[in-house]
């Protein structure tokens, strides 16, 4: 393995499952999502209200609660080398050597043990021998193999954990996450900010006491150079006066201001990737405008990585580099931003581009039929079948698993029985089901 | 039906001919709407529609848009009598319906309707459906229950529910249908007139196109006329036949749909439209990204209401080789002093200042400094601001204000400007800058933001 370089992903999330556990029914809000995010990038997710977005950024920050949580399989692999490092000389206990692990264990003999229910299918490979270690251990299966203890969650790849500044590669896996390394990790590695600046700070507060709080705890400041810490902070989003603004109460800020502030708070720990959920929803389009270039500097001066989550096909356009449609809990088409307007595939994604008012030359709107479902069964066929114009049989018994739109198109794919398109339908429904037999280790029909 | 003769005091009014041409059905003129403190001193009112004259057409839909706060909601409900004018007249159909009372106003109310914004509180979740849309039929006691009960069916039918839909719950329908719910509700007295308060911005994008076609087919079949408020332009651009844009309680423009988008002629409009993120990730536009936020309606500008964001402000002659950004910081300087002006100072920060403690306020210099630090400042703007300085040091902001404005101020800040003609087709702009004295807006934003 290789030092991390510039084009690595800085998070990658693998088969994301987040299910809520209610008396009637278990809902399975994210459902087995896959994707990416590199460095100083911003990756787009848009979907209509009800299809996962805000549970996916909760998910990866830890914050889903009772009766929901992150099912096993699931894996966020955070792969910044300082926060390896710095995990590995911080919590030692916790850190693993995968590779002294994989020189004790044979991955052939692990999936002939009768006591894990597990093919190599799950991870999309054909042979037992093909899977990665690294990749049973952080979907948490390490534990019952006898791999690794439970509360382990850095894990080296490259280089020893004795000595934490020459970690050469490795991850943070975040689902594994607990305590103390979660709470490091919450802040200061990775951020949010949140759809309504009104709820997400506390109106009993002065703006300064909040933002002084987080950087107490991550920076370990006080008095007076965490006040200063704090109006330097509100100077960098573009609140002028902040040594007024700094001990005012939110209800003395402005909608705009708000988010500003929310977003001081979110950079006061100079996190690496910035979860944005919603920023702009709540915000009049003049000052949705002055946030947008706000995130766009910031991102500029300090390499941030994105994820930024909307409803607004327009907001996407602009700030994303890479976008991921979600559809009930599923990405349905991921594609470079530019691809996804031009050429979408994912017969929803057209539907949502044509229902945009003043995007079409007829006079009556597109509209998508129908409502988005409640995701609480694993899906078995397509979850959009019901709403789609293009279904045909097939649709309601294969479940289409996301592949490359076309022959040599790696980075745009979609869910959809229609692709690849280079091949025959048939072919491709074929291609869908074998992809799916590996994927939930049995055959779906 | 039957409700032809509750209609007779303004049937036999409209006979009385009006002024203007007879397709003209609402006519707004010099409308204020202001929220008085309830205080024992009163203080100074909130000034949420601040003088606005228009008319709607018979079967016309009106667009009505600005930023949250500027006076939108405020104007749709006073053209339904929900609030009490403050001055000004609203002739419906040549009758002046802001001094109708009690049997009166309610027999009017029959022909004029609301669709609110948010359906998870506008319908009473104690109540059926049925019980929703039949209730604007029991306050105006039509016809016999039985009749009613038929009617709200065929109304479910006509907004796209279905008829068993009336023994139902609102929580068990999702939003869009709870906002045909709402619809259906509006139409039950079959009036003339709908004001839709941005009845689609809490629906995700494919059932606000949903909405937006039942509400194009009911008027087509109802010949309904329609005030639609909204502050997302895309939905606007496709629904209305005509705009008015509205700033801080004041129009700012208003003119047919595809004239004011394609050539607006205020800078607000201007920069409205820039703001909108496009579904097109190719385009590449000059955003105009206004600064701040729009002032406190309570303490209006005395000049142009857009005269603190505008980019386009009229900059006095002496100072018109100022760069744009150093202006930018002006501008910025002058709201820190009228929020400064505002704030209120506690005892605490008296004394803190008597003692020679830093305050809350922070000191002139740092916030020079802030603003000024990184600029070349030419020394004649730099002796103004010196005094500027002096003053604000003492605490005496509105002092300071008077000095700034009499510096750098310019018509835009002094006088309120007149309602320019654009075009023939009734496009109408308030701006100082279509004076034959002053640059266009468009050379002027060419070249500040080009």
């Amino acid at each position: 393995m290789s030092v991390a370089t510039s084009t690595d992903p800085i998070l990658d999330v693998r088969n994301l499952q987040t299910a809520f556990f209610t008396e009637k029914e278990t809902i399975r809000a994210v459902d087995g999502i896959s994707f990416d995010i590199r460095r100083g990038e911003t990756v787009g997710i848009v979907g209509e209200s009800g299809s996962g977005k805000s549970v996916t950024a909760r998910s990866i920050m830890g914050l889903v609660d009772s009766p929901g949580r992150t099912l096993r399989g699931s894996s966020v692999q955070f792969n910044h080398l300082e926060t390896v490092r710095e995990y590995a000389s911080k919590f030692p206990d916790r850190t693993v050597d995968l590779e002294t692990v994989a020189a004790d264990y044979d991955p052939v003999a692990l999936f002939d043990r009768e006591t894990v229910d597990l093919t190599p299918a799950a991870f999309g490979c054909e042979n037992a021998a093909d899977v990665p270690l690294a990749d049973i251990v952080a979907a948490g299966y390490g534990d019952e193999l006898g791999l690794v203890d439970e509360d382990d969650c850095v894990f080296v790849t490259d280089g020893s954990p004795d000595t934490p500044t020459e970690i050469d590669d490795g991850f943070v896996e975040i689902t594994r996450l607990s305590g103390e390394p979660r709470r490091r990790m919450r802040g200061g590695r990775i951020a949010m900010v949140f759809q309504d600046p009104l709820t997400s700070l506390n109106p009993v507060y002065t703006v300064g006491n909040q933002i002084k709080e987080s950087v107490r705890l991550h920076q370990g400041l006080r008095g007076e150079a965490a006040t200063q810490e704090a109006i330097d902070l509100l100077e960098a989003v573009g609140i002028p006066d902040a040594r007024r603004r700094v001990n005012e109460y939110p209800h003395q800020f402005s909608g705009g201001m708000r988010q500003r502030a929310v977003i001081a708070m979110a950079l006061a720990c100079e996190p690496e990737l910035l979860i944005c959920d919603e920023p702009t929803t709540a915000l009049d389009v003049t000052i949705q405008a002055q946030i947008l270039d706000l995130l766009a500097d910031l991102q500029a001066e300090r390499d941030l990585s994105m994820m930024f989550i909307t409803h607004d096909m327009g907001v996407i356009a602009e700030i994303s580099d890479r976008v991921n449609v979600m559809y009930a809990g599923e990405i349905v088409e991921t594609a470079d931003v530019n691809e996804l307007f031009t050429d979408p595939r994912h017969p929803y994604t057209r539907g949502l581009l044509e229902s945009i008012p003043g995007q079409q030359s007829g006079d009556r709107l597109q509209t998508i039929e129908g409502n988005v479902p409640t995701p609480n069964e694993p899906a078995t066929s397509c979850r959009f079948a019901p709403r789609c114009p293009k279904a045909f049989d097939e649709c309601d018994t294969v479940h289409p698993v996301p592949v490359s739109v076309d022959e040599g198109a790696d980075d745009h794919t979609a869910a959809c029985l229609l692709c690849p398109e280079h091949r025959s339908t048939d072919d491709a429904i074929d291609q869908h089901r074998r992809r799916n037999a590996r994927r939930t280790g049995g055959d779906t029909e | 039906m039957s409700h032809e003769v509750s209609h007779e005091p303004i049937a036999t009014e409209t006979d009385v001919p009006t002024d203007s041409d007879g397709d003209v059905m609402i006519e707004v003129e010099g409308l204020k709407t202001y929220y008085e403190n309830s205080g024992l001193l009163g203080g100074k009112p909130v000034k949420a529609v601040d003088g606005v004259s228009f008319d709607i057409r018979r079967g016309e839909t009106l667009g009505l848009v600005g930023e949250s706060g500027c006076g939108k909601t405020t104007l749709g409900r006073t053209l339904l009598q929900l609030e009490d004018a403050t001055d000004g007249e609203i002739r419906f159909d040549g009758v002046d319906i802001t001094t109708l009372g009690g049997d009166d106003l309610h027999e009017w109310r029959r022909n004029a309707q609301m669709v609110f914004q948010d359906p998870e509180s506008s319908l009473n979740d104690r109540m059926t459906i049925g019980e929703i849309v039949r209730e604007p039929l029991d306050v105006h006691e039509w016809e016999t229950p039985q009749a009613r009960r038929q009617r709200v069916k065929e109304l479910l039918d006509t907004v796209g529910l279905q008829r068993e839909h009336y023994y139902r719950y609102p929580h068990q329908f999702s939003g869009g249908q709870r906002q045909r719910i709402s619809i259906a509700r509006t139409l039950a007295l079959e009036p003339d007139f709908v004001v839709l308060d941005e009845p689609v911005s809490a629906l995700d994008v494919s059932v606000q196109a949903e909405i937006i076609n039942l509400l194009e087919d009911l008027q087509n079949e109802f010949g309904l006329t329609y005030l639609f408020i909204a502050h997302d332009l895309s939905v606007v651009h496709h629904l209305c036949d005509r705009v008015a844009v509205m700033y801080l309680g004041n129009i700012m423009e208003i003119g047919p749909t595809e004239e004011l988008f394609t050539d607006p002629a205020n800078p607000y409009t201007h920069a409205l439209l820039s703001a909108i993120p496009e579904p097109d990730p190719t385009v590449e536009r000059d955003r105009i990204t206004l600064h701040g936020t729009p002032p406190n309606p309570r303490y209006p500008p005395a000049g142009c209401p857009f005269s603190t964001r505008c980019p386009a402000r009229i900059r006095p002659a002496e100072y018109r080789d100022l760069d744009d950004e150093l202006w930018n910081r002006l501008n910025t300087l002058r709201d820190l002093l009228s929020e400064r002006q505002r704030a209120e100072r506690s005892v605490r920060d008296r004394l803190r200042a008597v003692v020679g403690k830093d305050t809350r306020f922070g000191t002139v210099e740092e916030t020079y400094d802030e603003l000024f630090g990184d600029q070349k400042v030419p020394a004649r703007v730099q002796s103004v601001l010196d005094e500027i300085a002096t003053l604000a040091r003492n605490h005496d902001e509105g002092e300071a204000i008077a000095v700034f404005n009499e510096a750098f101020g310019s018509v835009c800040d002094d006088e309120p400007p007149a309602y320019h003609d654009v075009s023939d087709g009734g496009h109408q702009s308030y701006c100082h800058r279509h004076t034959n004295e002053y640059r266009s807006t468009d050379a002027v934003l060419e070249n500040r933001h080009g």
